[in-house]
């Protein structure tokens, strides 16, 4: 196999790898933003079930998550593994990746000085107002240096769906690994995951320029 | 604009650095010569009058040959038998759980002494220059389905999801010999673990699990529900692979095995095991 057939055959998973990076994104980050509002709740029964989310989520390997989303249905309750492997693996990673999103969004909020709710206050912004038209901004501008972290790892962690027989990228280039006997596949697979990133590093980078508006 | 042209610049160093590194992957020399050189530091481990211990590399996950057993400790037919092995030379004897889909690279690297887990002798093994002992047991690859599937031949399977193990002739064979039949086949699944391939046929996630016939019978014995479709899909045998350059060990382990066939223990050591057929043991023919 040449490496031109290598990388053709690893780029037809790229497709699978990108499906569980950018659904996962879609939806951890607005379910973190719940989770940390709940977290933030003043009832102290929601406010504890999503510090416990947080806590069990966070403590358990991805891996883990991953096999029980996929097979628990199946052993708890009799319910069939998932043909479509895309569903438990998206599932597991956006309850994974809401809990870390939720922390470094608390980070965000707690960081917003009260001054500014009681400016808006002053200036006759309703709550919602405040929240969508002041603090968010700020908020997200900055809480980008931390996402941009976790997003880079989310990149990487996509390799963990191989557990549950999920044929994204690296998947392939193990099944090419092995019947070739190559190391080269893996080479591959590395430069996909860098040129990937790098990518993401790029838009966040423009991205947080754009934001810079909202520099205090 | 020259915010602009460093970026154009380190975009395309880190074009020419992703290739420059597949580059020197892909130039086989290269890359046979540092196996080479780890395959050379392998052989210094001396003579094997001195050896002390030995460290057999095994699937943990694959019952009948090699398994964790109820006591925690690893076990199996090939367990056992490596056991016998080290106990008539005085070796100590450790276990080393490969990850199978990485054994050779393992064994290469001196994690362990040889690969020896129901493991099917193929031709690129040899190639590759490993010491493959005589083969001990006639294997066949077969489908696993559960009862009341309707499922009789690989026929049926036109157009179902198959699940087989990375790593194994199973796969091997579905790329190879039987591309024809897999290429019916709907989806072929690898897994990471027999044990999750026969998860995802219990939970209704494929339709069938080739496999090896001793490890379908190991589960049709231990579970209901399940039929082996009776069809030879491939014949093979399994060996022991030691690393290139280690003939004078793998003489010594299989003059070992021929004084255990002869004393009985082999026999005896196969007696425990029901789900290994004693007609495919090659010694006990």
């Amino acid at each position: 196999m040449t490496l031109l057939n290598i990388i053709v055959k690893m780029s037809e998973g790229l497709g699978k790898t990108c499906a569980i990076f950018f659904l996962t994104l879609l939806f951890a980050i607005p379910l973190g933003m719940i989770v940390a509002s709940l977290r933030g709740s003043r009832f102290k029964v929601i406010s504890a079930v999503a510090r416990a989310y947080i806590s069990i989520l966070r403590g358990t390997p991805l891996m883990l998550q991953l096999i029980a989303v996929t097979y628990g249905p199946y052993y708890l309750f009799g319910f069939s593994v998932s043909r479509n492997k895309l569903i438990p693996v998206v599932i597991a990673f956006t309850i994974n990746y809401a809990s870390y999103f939720a922390e470094i969004y608390r980070s965000g909020l707690d960081s917003m000085p009260v001054g500014q709710y009681e400016a808006a206050q002053v200036l006759g912004y309703s709550k919602m107002q405040t929240y969508f038209k002041i603090i968010l901004p700020q908020v997200i501008r900055r809480i980008l240096p931390s996402l941009t972290n976790e997003i880079v790892t989310l990149v990487k962690d996509t390799s963990m769906a191989f557990t549950v027989s999920y044929q994204e990228m690296f998947t392939i280039g193990k099944q090419i690994a092995n019947s070739q006997t190559s190391f080269v596949p893996f080479v591959v697979a590395g430069v996909f995951y860098y040129v990937f990133n790098a990518l993401v590093g790029f838009v966040m980078g423009r991205v947080e320029k754009r934001m810079s508006y909202y520099k205090i | 604009m020259k915010k602009r042209v460093t970026a154009l610049i380190l975009a395309v160093i880190t074009v020419m650095l992703a290739f420059s590194l597949a580059g020197c992957g892909g130039k086989g020399g290269e890359e046979s010569s540092t196996k080479e050189k780890i395959k050379n530091e392998s052989v210094s481990y001396g003579s094997e009058e001195s050896r002390t211990s030995f460290t057999m590399g095994i699937d943990p996950e694959y019952p009948p040959f090699s398994y964790m057993g109820d006591d925690g400790e690893y076990t199996g037919f090939d367990v056992e038998v490596c056991k016998a092995v080290c106990d008539y030379l005085g070796w100590d004897f450790e276990v080393f759980g490969v990850n199978w889909d990485q054994k050779l690279i393992q064994l290469d690297a001196g994690e362990c002494d040889c690969v020896w887990s129901g493991m099917t002798i193929l031709d690129s093994m040899k190639e590759s220059g490993y010491v493959i002992s005589r083969p001990y047991f006639d294997n066949e690859q077969v489908l696993l389905v559960k009862a009341g599937s309707g499922f009789k031949s690989s026929k049926d399977l036109a157009g179902k999801d198959v699940a087989v193990q990375l790593g194994t002739s199973g796969e091997s064979l579905l790329n190879e010999d039987l591309a024809d039949l897999a290429a019916t086949f709907g989806n072929v699944i690898t897994c990471d673990s027999f044990l999750k391939c026969f998860t995802e046929l219990e939970g209704n996630a494929v339709d069938a699990v080739f496999v090896d016939r001793p490890v379908a019978d190991s589960y049709v014995a231990e579970h209901d529900g399940f039929v082996i479709i009776d069809e030879d899909l491939g014949a093979e045998q399994y060996g022991i692979a030691f690393r290139s350059g280690d003939t004078q060990l793998c003489a010594l382990v299989e003059g070992a095995i021929d004084a255990l066939v002869a004393d009985g223990t082999y026999a005896e050591i196969a007696a425990k095991y029901e789900d290994i057929d004693e007609g495919n043991l090659i010694f006990l023919k």
